[in-house]
């Protein structure tokens, strides 16, 4: 992958600089590289026909999602509050706007999306280009409207060539931008965990994470079923017993259904350990305390999914049976994916 | 050319045979059938998250999820049908969920044309083809069954709330599948006759009546069962009761 950047850099590079001082409102020659990461580890590449993946976009994408020309002061950019040693997740409970205003809700980790087919804790976005429309206009994120952020992207030395080399044009607009985020968010693959190794026989559990894994997959403890397939999401929405009344009335936002309220998205548990706190308002500092959760503190909640209302308060883990719990989950922690210099900030 | 009398019946026979019913002239080719699953629960469409019901164990229960997998698929040609090709059969495998009308239609091409006398397929997945990974689809939709009580793939997730003999809400998860590695999958056979035509599709609705899971031959209350992957009696039970509750919706 890296060195397929590097070439999409120089490829925007040479773009970039056959475009100054020149006509360039047409489409650049050559055209964006289309390509498909490698995905051998999770599911096959989902087409995403009105957005092919080319390095170009990725090498955009990226390019934006670390600048902070796209907030009103130009302090923060999207790694501001998605961090990649989180997983792009934030570990502050509710991240802080450009204006020291806090969100509502915790910032989610960011891996493995082509799979996800709707985005935010409620889910109100349907696709990742219509997720990222969202945080640059935000007052309480990066406050700065559509309309001021693209005259800057316009205006910007090397923004106009690289969109060139992207999209075949120096038109910049805002479904560009998110496009090219899109695209870049869709590199983020995360397949390299432990518990990745082990599934190819390229390495072997613990005792304790083999224990672990059989609490996870036991129906005792109803991990799975929710937090299951190679992406430990299921993507689908479920009460999972925070609260008697749930003040957050999270999916049923987006449906209106009574049905609906108090649901949010199943996270994927890939890299669970580095991306704390838990849950869609963050209240839980530590894994243990998640685990305590599904122990003895599953609440009775009126849309209280069928799975946990089985095992209602809880697993009732013992202490050895958390520590192996906990074991396990470590395994899914993927150092590839945290450190993977394609995903930080551009040199 | 003046024709005898011999040629001109034999001219007529020809003719005769020429017009009308003659297998022979009729038109050949495929068609398409379209199978169409309906969920209810008794004489009820099921409704998800809002519907209310009750089966003949008398449990009161409303459904968040029902999902399922059907596979090898064959339709058993009229034996008074001359063809060459026979039944049609398909190793194809679907997974059906109510959260995405998407999967409520599966559909057969190239289906050779002619009369047919019915559907026969098989719920979950047969054992020998269902071992761990080897439908990624269905790792995909979540239907894995975990390797330590068995492996494979999930036949059926059913799951909801029910008023429980305490007057509680309770919730119930029958989850069928290869439950600590025996095969509780099974043959359904519904007779129905049927005709393709060529270039014309036929559609067929197979339904699904919840209630039966519950109460034929064997009375499983709700009550009396948690969680059920790791219980083969269970399994068993409702292996048993499946057989009724499959048909061919008129």
């Amino acid at each position: 992958m890296k060195r397929f950047v590097l070439a999409a850099l120089a490829a925007v590079a040479l773009a970039a600089g056959a475009g100054c001082g020149e006509d360039t409102s047409g489409p650049a020659e050559g055209g964006p590289t289309p390509f498909t990461p490698n995905t051998d580890g999770l599911f096959p590449f989902p087409d995403t026909p009105d957005n092919l993946l080319t390095l170009e976009g990725v090498a955009l994408g990226r390019e934006l999602f670390h600048d902070p020309i796209l907030s009103g002061d130009s302090t923060q950019s999207c790694a501001t509050c998605h961090l990649q040693t989180a997983a792009f997740a934030d570990p502050r409970q509710f991240s802080l706007g450009i204006d020291g205003s806090p969100g509502t809700r915790n910032a989610p980790v960011l891996v493995n999306l082509p799979w996800s087919p709707d985005f935010f804790w409620a889910g109100r976005a349907g696709t990742l280009e219509d997720q990222a429309r969202e945080p640059v206009p935000n007052p309480i994120e990066m406050n700065l409207p559509w309309d001021d952020a693209i005259p800057r992207l316009r205006a910007h030395a090397s923004y106009p060539g690289m969109f060139a080399a992207a999209f075949r044009t120096e038109k910049i607009t805002q479904d560009l931008v998110v496009m090219a985020i899109a695209q870049f968010e869709r590199t983020l693959l995360s397949q390299d965990a432990k518990w990745d190794r082990v599934m190819r026989g390229e390495a072997t559990f613990t005792a304790e994470e083999r224990r672990g894994l059989a609490l996870f997959e036991s129906e005792r403890a109803e991990c799975f079923h929710c937090h299951g397939t190679k992406l430990f999401t299921d993507h689908r929405f479920h009460d999972n017993g925070l609260d008697a009344m749930p003040a957050d009335i999270g999916r049923e936002a987006v449906t209106n259904f009574p049905y609906d309220r108090g649901k949010f998205r199943t996270p994927s548990l890939r890299n669970v350990e580095v991306s704390a706190p838990y849950m869609h308002d963050g209240r839980f500092a530590t894994l243990e305390e998640v685990i305590d959760h599904y122990s003895t503190g599953i609440q009775d909640s009126p849309n209280l999914d069928p799975l946990l209302r089985v095992i209602r308060p809880g697993a009732a883990f013992t202490a050895p049976e958390k520590a192996d719990l906990l074991a396990f989950l470590r395994t899914l922690t993927d150092p590839v994916f945290l450190s993977n210099p394609d995903f930080g900030p551009p040199e | 050319m003046k024709m005898t009398p011999v040629a001109l019946l034999l001219a007529a026979a020809l003719t005769a045979g020429g017009c009308g019913d003659d297998e022979s002239t009729a038109p050949t080719g495929p068609g398409t059938v379209v199978i169409q699953f309906d969920e209810v629960a008794g004489s009820d469409a099921l409704v998800l998250n809002t519907g209310q019901y009750t089966n003949a164990v008398g449990n009161e229960y409303s459904v968040s999820k029902l999902e399922y997998v059907v596979s090898a698929f064959s339709f058993p040609a009229a034996v008074a049908r001359l063809r060459a090709d026979g039944d049609f059969t398909s190793t194809a495998l679907h997974y059906r969920t109510m959260e995405d009308a998407a999967t409520a239609s599966l559909t057969f091409a190239d289906v050779p044309s002619g009369s047919y006398t019915g559907m026969g397929f098989t719920f979950g997945i047969d054992g020998a083809d269902n071992a761990t990974g080897t439908h990624p689809d269905l790792d995909l939709d979540g239907m894995a069954w975990p390797a330590m009580m068995g492996g494979g793939y999930h036949y059926m997730r059913h799951e909801g709330n029910f008023t429980d003999s305490t007057m509680a809400t309770s919730a119930f998860t029958t989850h069928l599948g290869p439950s600590m590695g025996n095969d509780y999958s099974f043959e359904v056979s519904l007779a129905h006759d049927f005709t393709v035509s060529p270039g014309e599709t036929t559609t067929l609705t197979v339904r699904m009546d919840v209630n039966e899971w519950y109460v034929n031959p064997n009375m499983y209350d709700f009550n009396d069962h948690g969680p059920i992957m790791g219980d083969p009696a269970a399994q068993t039970t409702l292996q048993a009761n499946g057989a009724s509750v499959f048909s061919v919706a008129p």
